[in-house]
């Protein structure tokens, strides 16, 4: 009796999750000039149209030159700083850890007004590095929270060990930490390449007509008008996202819900 | 008078694997009995099925003479020390060992008493506040003791209780469950795979292979008589000889060395058994004897006595000597190896 | 210099100089901002004027209440749906899928998933053509412009957060204990009550606290989704420094809202620590 009022909410949230996406994605397939769902026939023109407006194809490759830019930065950052946190013990050691995952429970929209008050006052307003570094802020998280965990005693030892065998410590870091932490490091990438790529609440702040990225420009767009090219475009991304879930899956395996022992 | 537990042509497979066949089992009030074998040989599998965490394909399973074999956990009156002793980390001592009363629908008052009086029995009065990680392990292991007999069961299974303390506090706390067990009079069906321990604790033993019950018998009763080259292999150390069935009905051991002439031994292959502690090193025969001539091929200290191997026709015998007899051997030399027909058991059991 | 002090400096110059300067210092901006005048005289006039203001005790009012809302309808459908993934569906690739079906909404934009309930919950979406259709209603609902379509919105995207987090949880219940419960004669619903809901707690806890900081301070989902007619704490602040241009108002607005979602959550920290003896 409960397990079947378990399954009918649970089938009904699946649905409920699937709804959206499946929607859009529908959609952007119309033939209509207007959002039809189910679509009226299948065409791919208002993909086609999407990617012959300049405009979307800019602001798709701001969007991604700006994740992959901070991704590649965050880890930079958060890399030594994981290492020192799980490797030495130091005052201000907690706080250290605290402060950079912060972001993760700060309002973006707090975060983003600061950065555009702050950025006005040193002149790094409305510009690419103007948004990269708050995006670094806020994806550097995400690196930190998948790396620490990987960082064990267990494989301090094997530092010991390879310290004691004559390596220099980048020596050591290169040839033994790095490939312990692989896993952790590239599913923390991917999050937070995700978190940048789909991030609107921090971007808007610093972005102009000529500098956008995607979801800030159909942010701006779907309050105005709504059309198939919009549906067109969230498809796309959707059909990015399921596709780097796919490959996070088969690279680290997503199923963290089948961990029960026995 | 009916048993405890009787248990009935039971018989469980995981997968198409047979996991236990035909267990036959009765455990009388107040035995303590020890479930013994190697890892995968079944016994914590019946253990699970007595529990009720397991449903077995046939057979029952009576507990002082109702049949439990279809009855879920909760509603069978025996309980479980379990093998990580299992304490609800967020409860205290005491709403752990109370928990069992609580779910019985025991009054409050009530409860409070049984737990104060079961954390006394186990040596941990005044503990009770305590969270279990704030506990040692030997700590944890006397929680979980007292949590499974506060609701009084019939029968307590334990579920290699002993097995994450180390050497020193396992025996001191072998000897506490042994008194324990003995102040209740309820009957413990302990699973090990520690022969020490087994023959240390129990009154009988159920020897487990292969999901078979091998023998069951008093330690000591298994020891002296094998009843298979598994029994003998398991228990103690043993030198198990390759049998020849010869055209005459006599059996040859040890290339012929060894002649019997057993006239009624059982059908198939068949083992020798011979008990280190059997052999007896010499330089001269000793009467009433068979005389083995052999070469010493290596001799190990081991404290209270000496393990010393023998070379006869090709095969290496271990003897077990007191150090007193050890003068004048040294490996390499001719001696003789005296044993008595007598100890020399055959069993089923290809060698 | 003591020996575990240099490399900890070393590896920790670079990100940590990082973070003082776009991260910190521009918090303290904003502290200090939100305490002066625009000429620069230190005054607590802006705190006074929030709350001073019915207007302002309105719009938290409305966006508390949608937080509180959103939680709560995210734990009730989300505990279930955990449950069902961790501990009754058997067949792993269906769990699997099951898995990336809630993944992928997270690796989505809000816009894209916003935009997705504003196709699905117009007056002839597809929401309003079934409701129709079963005969539920007779006349399309309203959805778009009120707390109702804000609040399926918001928790169409943070669901997934509850059920990850208690699923966590969930699937790290030694199935032990679960068998020490039943061994000393608990059913399976005193298990749970007593054993099962207790241990999964602090995943639920956690997950809620993410929720309700996510929901107070979303800012997309609710500007598309109230159409103009419903404004929320962040849209204030989003005014005042994307229109208004107040910086020194904008910054006590957005102190005022992490002040008062870190108290809640602090709140619902210790109210939700693990006991200790």
């Amino acid at each position: 009796m409960v397990s079947a009022l378990i399954r009918i909410v649970s089938f009904a949230a699946l649905v409920y999750l699937a709804l959206p996406l499946v929607v859009l994605v529908g959609a952007s397939l119309t033939t209509t000039s207007f959002l039809a769902f189910p679509p009226q026939g299948v065409t791919l023109a208002w993909y086609g149209k999407m990617l012959g407006d300049p405009s979307y194809v800019s602001a798709f490759l701001v969007s991604t030159l700006l994740a992959v830019a901070a991704t590649i930065v965050a880890v930079l950052l958060a890399v030594p700083a994981a290492i020192a946190i799980a490797r030495y013990r130091f005052t201000g050691r907690g706080l250290l850890a605290e402060t950079l995952m912060s972001p993760l429970i700060l309002p973006h929209v707090v975060l983003g007004a600061a950065l555009l008050q702050y950025g006005s006052a040193i002149g790094l307003v409305r510009s690419f590095p103007a948004l990269l570094v708050g995006h670094v802020v806020i994806i550097m998280p995400f690196v930190l929270r998948a790396v620490l965990p990987q960082l064990t005693d267990e494989q301090k030892s094997l530092e010991e060990a390879s310290a004691d065998l004559g390596a220099r410590p980048l020596t050591t870091f290169f040839l033994v930490t790095l490939p312990q932490i692989r896993s952790g490091l590239v599913s923390g990438a991917i999050f937070a390449f995700i978190a940048s790529w789909i991030n609107v609440e921090l971007s808007i702040f610093n972005t102009t007509a000529e500098l956008t990225t995607i979801p800030v420009k159909l942010f701006n767009y779907v309050q105005y008008t709504i059309d198939p090219t919009i549906a067109a475009v969230s498809g796309l991304t959707i059909i990015v996202a399921a596709l780097v879930i796919v490959l996070l899956d088969l690279a680290i395996g997503l199923d963290v819900l089948s961990e029960r022992r026995r | 008078m009916s048993s405890i537990l009787a248990i009935d042509g039971l018989s469980k497979h995981f997968g198409g694997q047979p996991a236990l066949t035909a267990i036959e089992l009765a455990v009388e009030q107040g035995e303590f009995i020890a479930l013994l074998g190697p890892s995968g040989c079944g016994k914590t599998t019946l253990l699970r099925c007595i529990a009720g965490f397991l449903a077995p394909e046939a057979g029952t399973i009576r507990l002082a003479g109702e049949d439990v074999t279809r009855l879920p956990p909760y509603r069978r009156p025996l309980n479980t020390v379990f093998q990580n002793y299992a304490l609800f980390p967020h409860m205290s001592v005491a709403e752990n060992v109370g928990y069992g009363p609580r779910r019985q629908g025991v009054a409050k008052d009530e409860t409070v008493k049984r737990t104060v009086e079961a954390l006394e029995l186990v040596g941990l009065a005044g503990f009770g506040a305590r969270l279990p990680a704030q506990l040692s392990g030997g700590q944890q292991q006397r929680v979980a003791l007292a949590r499974a007999i506060v609701n009084r069961p019939k029968l307590l299974l334990l579920d290699e209780p002993l097995s994450a303390l180390d050497l020193k506090l396992r025996k001191k706390v072998q000897g506490e469950l042994k008194q324990i067990q003995h102040r209740l009079g309820i009957a413990f069906l302990f699973v090990t795979h520690d022969q020490e321990e087994a023959l240390t604790m129990a009154d009988r033993i159920v020897l487990m292979n292969r999901g078979r019950i091998e023998q069951i018998g008093r330690g000591q009763d298994i020891y002296a008589q094998p009843a298979t080259r598994f029994a003998a292999d398991f228990i103690g150390d043993a030198n198990l000889l390759v049998v020849e069935r010869r055209g005459d009905g006599s059996f040859a051991l040890l290339d012929g060395a060894i002649t019997l002439p057993v006239a009624n031994a059982p059908q198939g292959e068949l083992t020798g058994v011979l008990r280190p502690e059997d052999i007896l090193v010499t330089a001269e025969p000793v009467p009433g004897r068979l005389a083995l001539p052999a070469v010493v091929s290596e001799i190990v200290h081991v404290g209270s006595h000496a393990s010393v191997a023998l070379a006869i026709s090709g095969t290496t015998l271990a003897a077990r000597l007191a150090p007193s007899a050890l003068a004048g051997l040294s490996v390499g030399r001719p001696v003789l190896a005296n044993i008595r027909l007598a100890d020399l058991r055959l069993v089923p059991g290809d060698a | 210099m003591s020996r575990t002090l240099r490399p900890v400096l070393l590896l920790c110059a670079l990100p940590g100089a990082f973070f003082v300067a776009f991260f910190l210092a521009p918090m303290v901006v904003v502290l200090i901002a939100s305490l002066t005048t625009p000429a620069g005289q230190p005054t607590f006039a802006h705190y006074v004027r929030i709350l001073a203001d019915a207007y302002h005790w309105d719009v938290l009012w409305v966006t508390f209440r949608i937080g509180a809302l959103t939680t709560l309808v995210c734990i009730l459908i989300g505990y279930p749906l955990a449950w069902y993934l961790v501990r009754i569906v058997q067949w792993r690739p269906w769990r699997r899928f099951c898995v990336i079906l809630l993944v992928v909404p997270l690796f989505t934009s809000n816009i894209v998933r916003s935009f997705g309930w504003m196709v699905l919950l117009g007056r002839n979406g597809l929401v309003n053509d079934g409701l129709i259709g079963l005969g539920l209603i007779e006349r399309p609902m309203r959805f778009l412009g009120t707390e109702l379509g804000i609040l399926i919105g918001l928790v169409y995207i943070l669901l997934p957060f509850i059920v990850l987090a208690v699923g966590n949880a969930l699937a790290k219940v030694d199935p032990a204990l679960e068998h020490a419960s039943a061994d000393l004669g608990a059913t399976p619903a005193a298990t749970f009550r007593t054993i099962i809901f207790p241990l999964s707690l602090p995943g639920l806890m956690s997950g809620a606290v993410m929720v309700f900081m996510l929901a107070v301070s979303a800012y997309v989902t609710p500007a598309l989704l109230s159409g103009g007619r419903i404004t929320v704490f962040s849209m204030l602040i989003f005014q005042q420094y994307s229109s208004v241009f107040d910086f020194n108002y904008g910054g006590a607005l957005s102190i005022t809202m992490l002040v008062l979602t870190l108290a809640l959550v602090a709140i619902a920290g210790r109210l939700s620590e693990p006991r200790r003896a």
